[in-house]
């Protein structure tokens, strides 16, 4: 049953070649093969978490070893696979996730959306889909982290592909591009990193490197490091601060690569890397620190940037960054399981909040602007209702899904401030303000979506909910925004943070103690009376009174532009990291290029003329000089042999 | 008085020379070709010579190989040879020297 888990990995990859190399296949033989295969994996997915299910808890994992991969000296490694409850709950994600956006995908990008990319956009949409799911797969099952750097690599190869899916556009080929190099910047820490296990443990595979990661000097500063550079990786991945600036841009891609790729899987990698190599965190408190700090600013930071931007899919994206902030709050107050319980709830609700975008543009003749909308409840009812629930979930509405994982993260970071941490009193503030932020942008996109009166009749002339195969996956979703919380309910039973436990013992480690999660009524109630005042905000604002950017934009003309600006950041980046780079390369470009790498090709070149043209002479063309050249050089050869000089 | 191998090695040196200095100073390209005919052969007659005397295959062997390579390149050598006289009209190899640098 447990080799189940290399059908979860070939399906994809099976999906792939076959749309990638059939040309001739029909485009409903894509619509088939592309979720199909995903299907596939998600079956088997299934079938290895009946398998884990049916292990007592200290057992509750296989390492599936494929082949030896690479063997130099003391160095060996397989190509295996990890299934544990951790690589389970994240392939369950991925394909279960994916194969309904992938479904929502063949009705969305049927109409005219892969026209406007190439001659068969369509066939190249679902196996660019699917090598995602491979790879993605790949990154989280992987048993080693040489082959989760290959997964890690291939996913930001496959979102620079479908960022830039509609290649004829300037803006999503750029956007691809900073994606990619951003993305880059995070390979290298990961990278680092695995130089640094391979130096230290002599092994880059998982077992080696947690059994052997507690011996490491207690907060110290080689294991602070390797942490740190883990992070880079991490915050490149999941779009955190200070890397986060390529995912707004990549908003580019079609909207169901913003679902799977930039809400529910590929952006959540970060988070699954920090849990994954919990033993080496578990051992650098500063580490773990710097995780949640960077996870506090973020949720805020973020939240935000989607205040004051009018674009509704930007607006989602900087709530996705937001979410996944509080997963690594989550992650670096080494709760692990509730880092992970929100990775698997934002990946119900942010996906269906996608598809909801998705379907308003569709309907909107792809506008964007928030502002030409509004009043789209009577138009779009079936949209409207599965995006309120969305809403519902993500700001945290009791029973709703989201509610139960950010209470999770929340009430960990209580719960570590109060318990002998106090430092984390200040990620824990930062999350219950961003809590009631979360429901001011959310609802003011809401509002301004849905509600009010149309701002531009004429677009909205004609619009209708979308077809049936993307109403499927979104009722699935929204059915799954409301109930997937429950597995885990604050206080009760917290099935997510038993299922996990047998991945979180499986290794000795120090540092802060993996508790289980406490029930934190205070920080509760306070979070939910913050998230009913910002819901209360945004009421008042974009729903009783006529909303007006404008009258809005002058309550606070300074911080507004500095929020609708994006906090000068782009700004920022271009003054302090493109300008000095372009200025340093154009003056090596006049100074070291022409003097110096010019001048040595140029006098490479006219040696071998000069050179060239003396020895020209000795080809007279005649046979028999050549002949005599022959007979005279095998002459002296004899000759050298014959008088012993060779000897 | 018996021949030795000293008698055959003499007579293949002389055959030798000739054929070189037949190539480096005759013009005709047929006569060109006898001379590496004769030169290759005279390498044969070592071989063969020193195989009788030390009583072993391996030169006869070598032999065969240098006389189906003489062959093939008898082949392609009169076969260059007729197409220039077709095109040029004219056998003087001193005349082909288009490869002069």
């Amino acid at each position: 049953m447990q080799h189940l888990i290399w059908g979860v990995l070939l399906f994809p990859l099976a999906g792939f070649v076959v749309n990638t190399l059939w040309q001739r296949l029909r485009g409903d033989a894509v619509a088939w093969i592309g979720p199909g295969s995903v299907f596939l994996a998600f079956i088997c997915a299934l079938g290895c978490f009946a398998w884990l299910q049916g292990q007592s808890e200290a057992t509750r994992y296989a390492d599936e070893i494929g082949w030896r991969w690479a063997l130099a000296g003391q160095f060996r490694l397989d190509f295996g696979l990890q299934l544990d409850t951790l690589s389970s709950t994240m392939s369950l994600i991925v394909t279960g996730v994916g194969f309904l956006i992938l479904v929502y995908a063949t009705g969305y990008m049927s109409g005219e959306h892969s026209f406007t990319a190439g001659r068969d956009g369509y066939r190249r949409f679902f196996s660019q889909m699917d090598l995602f799911i491979f790879t993605m797969l790949l990154l989280v099952l992987a048993d080693n982290y040489l082959w989760l750097l290959v997964g890690w690599a291939g996913v930001g190869l496959t979102s620079y592909l479908l960022i830039g899916f509609y290649f004829d556009r300037p803006s999503a080929v750029k956007a691809a591009r900073k994606a990619f190099v951003m993305n880059v910047i995070g390979d290298w820490g990961l990278m680092v990193a695995i130089f640094m296990m391979f130096i230290l443990f002599g092994g880059v595979d998982f077992r080696t490197v947690f059994s052997h990661a507690h011996t490491l000097p207690f907060n110290g500063t080689v294991i602070t490091v390797m942490c740190l550079l883990l992070l880079v990786g991490a915050v490149a991945k999941s779009a955190q601060l200070p890397l986060y600036t390529w995912l707004p841009d990549a908003m580019e891609g079609p909207t169901p690569v913003s679902a799977l790729i930039h809400a529910a899987t590929m952006v959540t990698a970060g988070v699954y890397l920090v849990a994954r190599s919990y033993p080496i965190y578990q051992q650098s408190p500063i580490g773990l620190h710097t995780v949640a700090f960077i996870g506090a600013i973020g949720t805020i930071f973020a939240a935000g940037l989607g205040l004051a931007n009018n674009d509704i899919k930007r607006i989602l994206a900087y709530s996705t960054m937001s979410q996944i902030a509080y997963m690594f709050v989550g992650v670096g107050v080494a709760v692990y399981s509730a880092g992970i319980f929100h990775l698997l709830e934002h990946a119900f609700f942010k996906a269906l909040l996608f598809m909801g975008a998705g379907a308003v543009m569709q309907a909107m003749h792809e506008e964007l602007d928030i502002q030409k909308m509004g009043g789209l409840k009577s138009r779009l009812p079936f949209t409207y209702w599965t995006f309120l629930i969305g809403v519902l979930a993500i700001i945290g509405t009791p029973g709703f899904s989201g509610f139960f994982s950010k209470e999770d993260v929340i009430g960990a970071a209580y719960a570590r401030a109060s318990h002998g941490d106090p430092v984390l009193w200040i990620v824990w503030a930062l999350a219950v303000i961003t809590a009631g932020l979360t429901a001011i942008y959310m609802f003011r996109l809401f509002f301004l979506v849905f509600h009010g009166q149309s701002r531009d009749p004429g677009l909205a002339a004609h619009a209708h909910d979308p077809q049936p195969s993307m109403r499927i996956p979104m009722a699935v979703l929204a059915v799954l925004s409301v109930v997937g919380g429950w597995i885990s309910i604050p206080g009760v039973y917290n099935e997510m943070e038993a299922w996990l436990s047998s991945t979180l013992h499986r290794y000795p480690v120090r540092g802060p103690a993996l508790v289980p999660q406490p029930f934190e009524p205070v920080s509760l109630i306070l979070t939910l009376a913050v998230t009913l005042a910002g819901f209360l905000v945004a009421w008042q604002i974009y729903y009783r009174r006529s909303p007006s950017p404008q009258r809005v934009a002058s309550m606070a003309p300074g911080l507004y532009r500095f929020m609708a600006h994006r906090y000068y950041v782009d700004e920022l980046y271009e003054l302090l990291i493109v300008r000095p780079i372009k200025v340093a390369a154009s003056a090596l470009n006049r100074f070291f290029e022409l003097d110096f790498v010019d001048a040595t090709v140029d006098f490479a070149a006219a040696a071998v003329t000069w050179s060239s043209r003396r020895m020209r002479v000795a080809q007279t063309g005649y046979v028999r000089n050549y002949a005599l050249a022959i007979l005279f050089g095998a002459v002296l050869l004899v000759g050298y042999y014959f008088t012993g000089l060779g000897r | 008085m018996t021949p030795g191998p000293e008698h055959f090695l003499v007579l293949s040196a002389i055959l030798f020379s000739l054929g070189t200095l037949g190539v480096l100073v005759r013009r005709d390209p047929l006569i060109m070709f006898m001379s590496i005919e004769l030169m290759l052969n005279s390498v044969n007659l070592t071989f063969v010579t020193f195989s009788h005397y030390l009583s072993s295959a391996d030169g006869q062997m070598f032999v065969f190989i240098i006389i189906t390579v003489a062959a093939a390149e008898v082949v392609v050598g009169l076969a260059l040879i007729v197409s220039i006289f077709q095109t040029r009209h004219a056998v003087d190899v001193d005349e082909l020297d288009e490869m002069r640098g």
